[in-house]
């Protein structure tokens, strides 16, 4: 059963865990402007959203890509960037209309969410459940517990 | 260096003044094929649009240049090329996928956008504001931001899940 | 890893040995060479030749450049034999050990042993010394044998030098390996107005001459001549890893897997030397181009310091200037498609005439002579197997093609 990142951003606190420990797990130093996940934050307005790549069907990257370096796996479904064919253009920085693609200010070149090769690790840090790896059938069966529950106390 | 040549290609009119001022400035040559940064025009689409030197990490212009006269500036950046050592091949404007580099026809040498040392020209003449120079970080975290907004908006019971 | 070894100091050793130093900043870099220079551009050669750039130009390495990287390059070596048992390197000088070995021997170019091949006034072109002993010749009348691109190059520089010269094509076209037939008869045009004549059809037989070149025997004319220059196609310098048990393919390269690995392991090669896969085709090919030896130079050396590089595989990117035209040959020809539903489409303008060849809705090659501008985005769609039919959905999407707006040069081609 195919397991996808569920993000729940009304229970992000905007602790940027998942940044630390993403940059760690990928980079080897907490530091945030190298995290694959980036959480947006209003602290006036109240909210965080914790933002990473949706790993669409039909990206963005992909199609802009001129080297053929951003690709979708049929199987996983996984769409990543191979940074060894990555010439550093970022013209999927600018693509991705949710900002999900990084851009690697050592290396310069662009970077993504990979959900660490199957186990995510912000998802295992998150503290509060705003993130999670599960899979899909779950999410809908507890949507429509959700569901039922509402329509039974309304 | 982080800051790079923005383009919004609908503030475009083509006027063309991008490619005057940078030919005026880098070859002092009132010649716009002399120009870094060109402006193809799409009459059927209605569209204007600026392409220019991306500063690629990893150029691709670098990569077959056959004197190896192509390479980053350590310090800035910036993909910069030694004009004594490049034979006017013209390799690189093939590799190149941005129409970056352009064929100086009078040194018989291939020359390509240095950002003018951090104030280009082309951003400077744009009546229309369609060409900008700034962080890419900044547009980025602006994205995200308007990305989050629009996400917090959405109500406690529904909840936002990704793939 | 203590030490990585690289046979051959041209653009895929050198490619090699800079990928390695910088992923890695201590591990021993040795390299050796036949010549006793630092790294030059052989591409360059005839420019240097026709007088249009000085001998320092040719030079993209200084000693300096090796010293301040720790590359430690030792020329004037010959290699006896490799010793892949006891990974060790015999040279003519001494024996050298090594963790990895990485090949980047190169080719050299084909002198057909017919009658007279040996006299003097025989020149090959590949080395720096060639071409300064080609100038210390004078030449006068010149039967340049192979019209590659090599061969073209040395035709324009000699005529720059003032010499008659006579172009000798076995094929019955010019440039059959970079293009078809029509676009190949105008670049002969081009070469006709100057006064160069081109024989093709034509197979050099013979040299004759007393003690020096006085004349050679083509087809069936006999070029009164004192000078010869071969451009007649390049052999790869693989002998030496054959005899150490290495495998080679059947192009005559030297076999290597996805990650340029050779059939031993720990030892790796790239560039000239090797049997290369055709990025279009897939099919075992060999590219004996400068970016592709430094595209493979540097995917060999990181592997061969444990990174796991997969090698895409190599694509033709041919451009020159032809007495002031510029030509360019993208992908493969028609003669390479041989046997495949080409699609041809054609466009002439006062600037430049072109052709792209295409096969099931992809982009297979291009041909241009004149104004290579707007070609980059060709090149990409067709290096990443962007069909025509998906081009066209961008460029019709308003969104998409602002999104994506470097594919739109392309559409003077694609876009009737």
């Amino acid at each position: 059963m195919k397991k996808m990142l569920l993000i729940d951003h009304n229970r992000c606190v905007g602790c940027r865990n998942c940044e630390m420990i993403c940059s760690l797990v990928h980079e080897g130093i907490c530091s945030p402007s190298l995290s694959r996940i980036r959480v947006a934050r209003d602290e006036r307005a109240g909210w965080n959203v914790p933002i990473s790549c949706s790993m669409c069907e039909k990206p963005m990257c992909v199609m802009i890509c001129p080297v053929g370096a951003a690709q979708r796996n049929e199987e996983t479904g996984l769409v990543l960037i191979d940074e060894n064919r990555c010439i550093g253009c970022l013209q999927c920085v600018q693509a991705c209309p949710f900002g999900h693609v990084n851009y690697h200010p050592n290396r310069g070149v662009a970077f993504k969410c990979d959900r660490c090769g199957g186990d995510p690790q912000c998802a295992k840090f998150c503290w509060t459940g705003a993130i999670t790896f599960e899979p899909v059938d779950l999410e809908l069966e507890k949507r429509r517990e959700e569901t039922a529950r509402r329509a039974v106390s309304e | 260096m982080s800051k790079r040549l923005q383009v919004e290609i609908d503030k475009c009119t083509g006027c063309g003044l991008c490619q005057l001022a940078c030919a005026v400035k880098k070859s002092n040559q009132f010649d716009p094929s002399l120009a870094r940064i060109k402006i193809y025009r799409s009459e059927a689409q209605g569209l204007n649009v600026p392409l220019v030197c991306q500063q690629c990490a990893n150029p691709p212009c670098v990569a077959v240049c056959l004197m190896n006269a192509a390479d980053k500036d350590p310090v800035t950046g910036i993909t910069v090329r030694e004009s004594n050592h490049c034979i006017g091949c013209r390799a690189c404007q093939v590799a190149c996928p941005f129409e970056a580099c352009t064929y100086d026809h009078i040194h018989d040498v291939v020359v390509n956008c240095d950002l003018c040392g951090g104030h280009p020209a082309c951003v400077e003449i744009c009546p229309s504001g369609a060409l900008q120079y700034c962080d890419i970080n900044t547009i980025l975290a602006g994205v995200r931001h308007a990305e989050g907004l629009k996400r917090s908006l959405i109500p406690d019971r529904e909840r936002s899940h990704h793939g | 890893m203590a030490s990585i070894l690289i046979i051959g100091n041209g653009a895929a050793g050198n490619s090699a040995a800079d990928a390695i130093r910088r992923a890695d900043p201590d591990v021993s870099i040795i390299m050796v060479a036949r010549e006793e220079l630092p790294e030059y551009s052989a591409c360059a050669l005839p420019d240097y030749l026709s007088g249009w750039i000085s001998r320092e130009q040719l030079f993209v390495k200084q000693w300096r450049d090796y010293r301040q990287s720790n590359i430690s390059m030792l020329g004037g070596r010959d290699v006896v034999r490799i010793d892949t048992g006891q990974k060790r390197l015999v040279t003519n000088r001494e024996e050298i050990r090594y963790d990895r070995l990485i090949l980047a021997t190169g080719s050299r170019p084909i002198i057909p042993p017919v009658p007279g091949h040996d006299l003097s006034g025989n020149f090959a072109v590949k080395t720096v010394a060639d071409i300064e002993a080609i100038m210390v010749h004078r030449p006068k009348r010149v039967v340049v044998v192979g019209s590659g691109n090599i061969g073209i190059e040395m035709a324009e520089a000699l005529h720059k030098q003032d010499c008659r010269v006579i172009l000798v094509e076995m094929m019955d076209q010019i440039l059959p390996r970079l293009f078809d037939r029509e676009p190949a008869d105008r670049i002969l045009e081009i070469l006709a107005a100057q006064g160069i004549e081109v024989l093709t059809g034509a197979r050099l037989v013979a040299v004759n001459g007393r003690n020096s070149v006085e004349e050679a025997v083509a087809g069936e004319r006999v070029l009164a001549c004192d000078t010869i220059v071969w451009a007649a196609g390049m052999r790869q310098n693989v002998d030496f890893a054959r005899d150490a048990g290495i495998q080679t393919g059947e192009l005559g390269g030297i076999k290597v897997d996805a990650f340029l690995q050779t059939s031993c392991s720990g030892i790796y090669a790239c560039g000239d030397c090797i049997e290369s896969i055709d990025m279009l085709t897939g099919r075992p090919a060999l590219s004996l181009l400068w970016p592709n030896a430094k595209r493979q130079g540097a995917v060999a050396g990181l592997n061969s310091i444990g990174h796991q590089v997969a090698y895409e595989g190599a694509v033709s990117l041919v451009v020159e200037e032809i007495f002031g035209v510029p030509v360019a040959s993208l992908g493969l020809t028609a003669q390479a498609l041989i046997g495949e539903p080409v699609r041809l489409l054609e466009g002439e303008s006062h600037e430049r005439y072109w052709r792209l060849l295409l096969v099931d809705d992809q982009i297979m090659g291009m041909q241009v002579i004149g104004e290579t501008s707007g070609l980059g985005a060709v090149m990409a769609m067709m290096k990443n197997r962007i069909s025509v039919s998906d081009f066209h959905k961008i460029v019709s999407d308003p969104d998409l093609v602002r999104t994506a707006s470097w594919y739109l040069p392309a559409s003077q081609f694609l876009i009737p």
